[in-house]
């Protein structure tokens, strides 16, 4: 291939591939998405739905008026009216509405009376079947029937005059008046449902921006001040701090290569290709990563990134021994190096693919990223690049603090190496300091601003835990309410052992059709004739119409049950379908929960089959256990791997022992210097771990092998692409997004030091020409 | 011609009926209430005091035959009865009909006919013994109806009477003594907030 066709054929192909992958490329950004997993059937489709289903939609709005101060009425009604202007908004509701509640109460539930009365009917009807309990119900309906929701008790009374569709409310009214109790008028609570998924970022910050100009041009003369919560408020939010990260890192990394290469090469030619290479390596790895997975999260880019300085690597390496050559032995000088580049990418590959297989979906893809990146980078560098590097014989800049730092090694290596074993063996000790991250929200501070907005607002609702709650799964929804059903008595026991102080289920809105059945065959077999006579007769000391409400014998007739999905398309659906999420195989049913003593709930629900106490905290916390363990065994596995892979490369355990030490012993060194600083350390850190040691373990190859014969020209290389490498790493510490930091701090350290143990640990051998 | 001018401009007009009512300070008004309702078998009556301190509180205190009390402020309704221990507290629904007596003290006690005819027709009738002022709901239940209130007093004076048809037939009517402007805002926080604390 001639020079001009190989830079034709690159040039041609590059503008394709970028324009193919930005145009095809779908990016996500939800770090649910990319960090949880469900460990059974029910967390996943639980995960699906918080990511992606009616949960995901919604969001409280909460006005304050400050204190002593009420939001008017007026305010309200106009701003409702507003909101509900704005596009792809589909429904907005005050968060103590009662209106559709009370409505359904005289529409829907009345008729269903008699099937939905009670939970245990046997006991109800004994304590409403009595003649002193018949005379005080007949008082009560008086009562009702003066007071200000007369106009709906009279809806009721009229069909279900012992008013039994109120029965199971009961309950419900002594919640919310807890809640209402609360309520003083300075705030004005409303859930907001959108058309769009919550994850439908693009959307939702149009929404989230209409909100705020509606409620600012509404709000000119008043002191409130708006706040809002929810999935797409969490979603947005991290969107925003990834697409900065990903523009700064990336701007902050493009410049500081720029000037790096210019001042190592003193070639904007060389600048050139090599930025060329590594967007056509973007390109493939972007590509690839939507091929197998639909789409590329944005952490995925973000860690991904780093990528630039693996791959970089590879063409530094192929610059800095062809550059030096004349151009006709350019080629076999690349030629010559090829194979301790292909063993250090093959460790690095190793390194990623030990990353992928933890098996969790954000790894995977970094995995998929990373090795297509390294590979399509490592291939370029041997039969592309050559082709490229066409200028005349330079050298590249020498740094005086290598060639040093070389001779210091060389003169006092016995001792410098006794002075890293002491410190290995100081870490060594040290370990049993380190500190494990135990919470996986720590993961994520920089968005402990909107946690601690999301608590307050939740506050001004209903005194319930957002993050805890009883999960009932079942094939079928009338499976679900079954299992659900045969939890209420233990619930009720809870409370009065004082370790639950309340539970929100399903219980009035609905019962399982099968005891909606036993309510009805009960209710009919208990009314007598007996109960109708003192029935009417309380009627007639209350000066209550015996003609339209004595008649009992309505409650003899049989009615069809009331469905889920019946409710599920009544006006107070957009009340319990955060509680319900049917799909064809499976039926989920929450029960959220009030103040209540976790351990003395998951004991009470230990061993109980379809239902799990379910905490979204625990969650985490158990994932980042799982995690932790998970990068442990893939780190020491990873490690294992590369030791039988140089061993069988250098037939000798010993000298690839000696080639893995820089990067053990860095490794080493970090986790001593986290164990005195009391850094706690996540598995999160085990992964920038991993992919310094994978680097590094490139740096033991490459001063093992020294394959251009030239010890100072290999460590020369190598003390660019650490440069380049430790930059593009460095530049991450400028991210706001913690992880990102964390893997910044991590890997940087880790390679700098690997870099400068390379001349202590290992002498390079003799060359051998190929 | 000029007898004719002077009956004209002595005429009470929907705004001259409301302003009248309107009150700067707390105001007092004594009430007896009757109701006809289909579910009873008897008119049932009661006799209270209606407090109202401009622009957002309402106070219903019911003295016979049982003690109630009922308070609106803001956005908000509470209702306490002492004898059964009865408390509700709740967002006030102006679209209830049981509270279309609330709405109108509240109308009237703020002399605010732009809130009156939100949700009511307002017409005056003018006799020689008394002006009648008729309120029809604005969008009534199509299957209903509309709510229907007569408001009466005798030729500028404050209201005495209040008639109040329900979409289903029942009747309401409350026979008001004149209000009384004395400064009341002691009594009636205090028993907004015993309500309110209860």
């Amino acid at each position: 291939m001639r020079p001009s066709f190989a830079s034709l054929f690159f040039i041609i192909i590059l503008p394709l591939l970028i324009g193919l992958a930005f145009f095809t490329v779908q990016f996500k950004t939800d770090m649910s998405a990319f960090l949880i997993t469900g460990e059974n059937a029910e967390e996943i489709l639980l995960a699906s739905e918080i990511q992606s289903g009616t949960l995901s939609r919604r969001y409280i709005l909460s006005i304050d008026a400050g204190q002593n101060q009420v939001v008017a009425p007026r305010f309200i009604e106009t701003w409702i009216a507003k909101i509900k202007t704005i596009p792809e908004v589909n429904s907005l509701w005050r968060a103590n509405e009662q209106k559709n509640t009370l409505k359904s109460l005289s529409t829907l539930y009345t008729k269903h009376a008699t099937q939905l009365y009670s939970r245990e009917p046997e006991k109800t009807l004994a304590q409403i079947f009595t003649q002193s309990a018949l005379s005080q119900r007949a008082e009560a309906l008086k009562q009702a029937l003066l007071s200000p929701q007369a106009s709906v008790i009279k809806k009721i009374a009229v069909q279900d005059p012992l008013l039994l569709s109120l029965n199971g409310f009961k309950s419900f009214a002594d919640q919310f008046k807890k809640t209402a109790l609360q309520q003083t008028g300075q705030y004005a609570n409303f859930i907001l449902v959108t058309d769009p998924s919550g994850m439908d970022i693009e959307k939702q910050r149009i929404i989230q921006a209409e909100i705020k100009r509606y409620f600012s041009e509404n709000t000119k003369n008043l002191a409130y001040t708006l706040e809002m919560t929810g999935v797409p408020i969490f979603a947005a939010a991290t969107q925003t701090m990834i697409q900065t990260d990903i523009q700064q890192v990336s701007l902050l990394s493009t410049i500081a290569l720029i000037l790096l290469f210019l001042v190592l090469f003193r070639s904007f030619k060389v600048l050139f290709w090599v930025s060329s290479l590594l967007l056509f390596v973007i390109s493939v790895a972007l590509l690839t990563t939507q091929l197998i997975f639909g789409s590329v999260h944005g952490m995925t880019i973000a860690i991904g990134s780093t990528l630039i300085g693996i791959c970089i690597d590879y063409p530094i390496h192929a610059i800095v021994h062809a550059q030096g050559s004349e151009p006709q032995h350019r080629l076999q000088s690349i030629k010559t190096i090829f194979p301790s580049l292909a063993m250090g990418a093959l460790t690095t590959l190793i390194g990623y693919i030990a990353l992928g297989i933890s098996g969790y979906p954000g790894f995977q893809q970094v995995a998929i990223y990373a090795s297509t990146g390294i590979i399509s980078s490592l291939l370029l560098t041997r039969y592309l690049f050559p082709y490229l590097i066409t200028g005349k014989v330079k050298k590249v800049n020498t740094f005086k603090f290598i060639i040093i730092w070389s001779k210091f090694c060389q003169s006092f290596r016995p001792y410098l190496v006794a002075v890293v074993i002491l410190l290995s063996a100081f870490s060594v000790i040290k370990l049993d300091n380190l500190q494990w991250m135990q919470d996986l929200q720590q993961l994520t501070p920089e968005l402990d601003y909107l946690k601690l907005n999301d608590k307050k607002i939740r506050e001004r609702l209903v005194s319930m835990e957002p993050g805890r709650f009883i999960l009932v799964s079942g094939k079928t929804p009338e499976l679900a309410l079954q299992y659900s059903e045969q939890l209420y008595p233990l619930l009720e026991h809870l409370k009065q052992s004082k370790a639950l102080d309340d539970y929100f289920g399903l219980y009035p809105w609905i019962l399982s059709q099968q005891q909606q059945q036993k309510n009805q065959a009960f209710l009919a077999k208990s009314l007598t004739t007996e109960h109708q006579i003192h029935w009417q007769a309380a009627l007639k000391q209350q000066k209550l119409s015996v003609k339209r409400l004595g008649d009992l014998d309505r409650y003899s007739h049989s009615v069809k049950t009331l469905t889920p999905q019946e409710i599920l398309s009544s006006p107070i659906a957009p009340l319990i379908n955060n509680q319900l999420i049917i799909n064809a195989q499976q039926t989920l049913l929450i029960i959220w929960l009030g103040k209540h003593n976790p351990e003395a709930l998951k004991l009470a629900l230990k061993d109980r089959e379809h239902i799990q106490y379910f905490s979204q905290r625990d969650l985490l916390n158990r994932m980042a256990i799982d995690y932790q363990n998970q990068a442990e065994i893939t780190l020491l596995s990873g490690l294992a791997l590369i030791l039988c892979l140089l061993s069988w490369r250098y037939k000798s355990i010993l000298l690839a022992i000696k080639t893995l030490s820089p990067a053990v012993i860095s490794a080493l060194l970090i986790l001593a210097l986290w164990a005195s600083t009391g850094e706690a350390i996540s598995f999160l850190h085990l992964v920038g771990f991993l992919l310094a040691v994978a680097i590094c373990v490139d740096y033991g190859i490459f001063y093992q092998e020294n394959r251009s014969g030239n010890i100072s020209l290999t460590y020369q290389a190598m003390a660019a692409s650490m440069l380049t490498s430790a930059l593009v790493f460095g530049c991450l510490l400028i991210a706001q997004t913690s992880t990102l930091q964390t893997l910044a701090k991590v890997v940087t350290l880790g390679i700098i030091l690997g870099f400068l143990l390379c001349p202590i640990l290992i002498k390079p051998r003799p060359f051998i020409k190929p | 011609m000029i007898l004719y001018s002077i009956q004209l401009i002595a005429s009470d007009t929907v705004e001259s009926v409301i302003a009248r009512m309107k009150t700067q300070t707390a105001t007092k008004i004594a009430y007896t209430e009757t109701r006809d309702m289909g579910l009873f078998s008897d008119t049932w009556q009661a006799t209270g005091v209606l407090y109202a301190q401009p622009p957002n509180i309402m106070l219903k205190q019911q003295q016979q035959p049982t003690v109630e009390i009922m308070a609106i402020e803001a956005d908000q309704l509470y209702y306490h009865k002492p004898a059964t221990d009865t408390f509700h507290q709740m967002q006030f629904d102006e679209n209830n009909e049981m509270m279309a007596s609330i709405i109108i003290f509240k109308g009237l006690m703020t002399g605010d006919s732009h809130y009156l005819r939100q949700f009511y027709t307002l017409s005056i009738k003018n006799s020689a013994q008394n002006w009648s002022l008729l309120m029809e709901e604005k969008n009534p239940d199509s299957e209903q109806q509309g709510l229907k209130i007569i408001i009466q007093g005798m030729p500028e004076q404050a209201a005495h009477s209040i008639s109040i048809t329900l979409p289903d037939g029942d009747e309401e009517s409350y026979a008001l003594s004149p209000p009384e402007h004395n400064p009341y805002f002691k009594q009636l926080n205090s028993l907004l907030n015993a309500l309110k604390s209860h």
